[in-house]
């Protein structure tokens, strides 16, 4: 096989919320994003059928013969399932579900949203039970009793399989899995990359998430929407409430462009609740959005194939809930599920954000600064007279430059443990061996160490990390002084238990928690570490 | 006179000092009572996972916060399954001064030969002062929408 480097990406996702619907006068409008590189997923729940719709995003960039995506399923889907999603109804349909954040000319700022088979063939020792085409995908979904089997096929068919995710593949064999491969048609592109839908047998949502700490970045935001017949909310998972008090707002230099720190403060009580927990951001019944959807008068062909699309998706389904975490690898130890909860609506944070006028609290850029679990915040003085924030990490945590939910470096401390590959090791059997990503990386008063292939920082005591982007967009990590000394006893922190290997969690239900895993721990897991692989891969 | 006597020490037994009064029922979005050997209709998960829903009522909890410890045991299994490691919860406090945690999947370690058979459930609760509880009711699991095989 030729030396084709294969970059394997699943994504859920797509971006973009915005301002109230309402007020760009339909449901397409511009869009400002709160947490643009969250991963998102949708889930359409049909109770009566028993059976519940997926949708995830898939996000790439890199050379469409170098695309491929896999993914492990509980079941085949239904027969004739496998189908592409307009991506124009997946970014309204999030849009217009968010908490909206805007400001008014009087300077007042408010958040809340809107008002509103048999196998075919044997190859190898794998069923493959359905190859199709579907929009730009060459489509398989295989499965196969023999791990080594599943691994081979795999590879032979052009998807990259590493050393560190073996462990993983041969769980989900055992437990008799099935995957659904894709890979873009000699005629299709990148930009042909459309969201993919297949209806799956079940009721109770779930993602598996304790694969996705093999390659996470830290502090991942990861936005659920459920629709279904009455309100979900997390069930083995803290549901999660954001204190009014954390809520901040920046005035940039357009006095009419504001950020907010939501993804910030939900990290932060994410992380308060033990690193794991769910934020409810929008829960109330779809009917709004449908009378909205039909006002809406499409302006070419796009739009109507994702009105289209929306309102089919949401015949039937009375009630949509969108929730939203953020996530260090270190912190998936276990797969949240979903349940459906007799809570009320939730009109979020409506009215929390108003000020009687312009006098804005003083900037804390702590408040925009997710550390993580097992990081400080500390003010350090800039060359502007604001000072940027710094993460100070306890032992055995290092500082990681990385693009925030709002496209602007950031630094986080992550888990040294959560490394699964390291230079000099081969991530494929007879590929070269890793170079060293710290070569030539400054740290400035620390040291740089390899983790996942990227460069992080092992600040000195007392000094913090910074984040910037160079000219050329590499990623910048510098520790500093701060303004003020991190107290010592921040020193004697430490970070939560580390997840077991993965055979011992499975065994144990996923690190002992009542997870999902049961036969099929399921589906993202795999492919968001496969794509999170893929993304540092690129990265280097 | 004889039946307060009989009551009072039924309440004493079940929230003695560093004890907790745990009840163990069913319902995923609300707390069903169990009675009996309910049938449990086994929970499918699109992505894989199979369990069954359960609640819990607590009472003499000092915090909402809890150390919940689920199994599931089938009973006649020649070897009992791994016990499994505490996940800490937040209790939903209620007006009658007791506690709820609504709708926790219970996982069944290979579903789809428990599917008719009698199982055990067993849920443990320690607060954070350290006084736990457990009940634990037998449950006939049912095969649900889309039953999986024995494997």
């Amino acid at each position: 096989m030729p030396a084709r480097r294969f970059a394997l990406a699943l994504a859920l996702a797509c971006l973009f919320d915005a301002r109230p619907a309402a007020a760009c006068g339909g449901f397409f409008c511009s869009q400002s994003p709160v947490d643009q590189r969250a991963e998102r997923i949708v889930f359409a729940i049909d109770e009566e059928a028993g059976t519940t719709d997926m949708i995830v995003q898939i996000q790439y960039a890199g050379r469409a013969d170098e695309f491929a995506w896999v993914v492990p399923l509980g079941a085949v889907p239904l027969d004739g399932s496998l189908a592409t999603f307009p991506q124009a109804a997946m970014v309204a349909l999030d849009a217009n579900t968010t908490p909206a954040f805007a400001s008014s000319r009087d300077c007042v700022a408010r958040a809340g949203v809107d008002e509103l088979a048999e196998p075919s063939t044997i190859e190898l020792g794998v069923d493959v039970h359905v190859r199709e085409v579907v929009g730009p995908y060459d489509t398989a979904v295989v499965s196969s009793a023999d791990p080594a089997a599943l691994v081979e096929w795999l590879r032979a068919n052009g998807f990259r399989v590493t050393a560190a995710m073996e462990p993983f593949v041969g769980m989900y064999t055992r437990e008799g899995s099935v995957f659904l491969a894709l890979r873009l048609t000699g005629e299709s592109g990148v930009e042909d990359i459309a969201p993919l839908r297949m209806t799956l047998p079940g009721t109770a949502p779930g993602i598996p998430l304790r694969m996705t700490a093999i390659a996470a970045e830290p502090e991942m935001g990861i936005v659920v929407t459920i629709l279904g017949s009455q309100r979900y909310e997390a069930a083995n998972w803290p549901n999660v409430e954001v204190p009014p008090s954390e809520l901040a707002v920046e005035v940039l230099e357009d006095p009419w462009s504001v950020r907010f720190n939501w993804p910030a403060a939900v990290a932060r009580a994410v992380d308060r609740a033990g690193g794991r927990g769910w934020v409810t951001e929008t829960a109330s019944p779809t009917a709004p959005y449908v009378d909205r959807l039909r006002a809406t008068r499409p302006t070419d062909e796009t739009q109507a194939e994702a009105i289209a699309a929306l309102l089919a998706l949401l015949d039937g389904r009375a009630y949509l809930s969108r929730l939203y975490t953020r996530l260090s690898p270190e912190e998936m130890t276990s797969d949240p599920i979903f349940r459906r909860s007799a809570r009320g609506d939730v009109l979020f944070h409506e009215g929390d954000f108003v000020t009687d006028a312009c006098e804005l609290p003083e900037l804390d850029p702590c408040a925009f600064t997710a550390c993580g679990a097992g990081g400080r915040c500390a003010l350090v003085a800039g060359e502007v007279p604001v000072p940027v924030a710094g993460c100070a990490c306890v032992p055995g945590a290092t500082a990681r430059t990385m693009m925030g939910p709002d496209g602007r470096a950031t630094v986080s401390c992550v888990d040294r443990r959560m490394s699964f590959v390291s230079p000099g090791d081969r991530e494929t059997p007879g590929g070269p061996r890793l170079p060293d990503p710290c070569v030539g990386f400054d740290c400035g008063t620390g040291r740089c160490v390899s983790v996942n292939m990227t460069p992080t920082c092992d600040c000195d005591r007392g000094a913090v990390a910074i984040g910037s982007f160079a000219a050329d967009g590499a990623r910048v990590t510098r520790c500093v002084a701060p303004i003020e000394a991190i107290p010592e006893e921040f020193y004697a922190g430490s970070l939560p238990p580390r997840p077991g290997d993965p055979s011992d969690a499975y065994a144990l239900g996923g690190g002992g928690l009542c997870a999902a895993g049961g036969r099929g721990a399921p589906a993202l897991a795999l492919a968001m570490a496969l794509l999170a692989l893929a993304l540092w891969r690129r990265r280097r | 006179m004889r039946r307060f006597f009989a009551l009072s020490v039924l309440l004493a037994s079940c929230a003695a000092p560093g004890e907790l009064s745990v009840e163990l029922g069913t319902g995923e979005a609300a707390f069903e009572t169990m009675v009996g050997e309910p049938t449990l209709p086994l929970v499918a998960g699109p992505q894989g996972g199979h369990h069954v829903w359960i609640s819990l009522r607590v009472a003499g909890a000092s915090s909402d916060r809890v150390d919940l410890t689920v199994d599931v045991i089938p009973l006649d299994a020649a070897t009992a399954p791994p016990a499994r490691e505490p996940v800490r919860v937040q209790l939903e406090r209620r007006e009658s001064g007791d506690a709820e945690l609504v709708g926790w999947p219970a996982e069944l370690v290979d579903p789809g030969c428990a599917i008719g058979e009698r199982v055990a459930v067993r849920a443990s609760v320690r607060d954070v002062d350290g006084s736990d509880g457990m009940d634990e009711r037998v449950i006939v699991v049912g095969a649900g929408a889309h039953p999986p095989a024995c494997r």
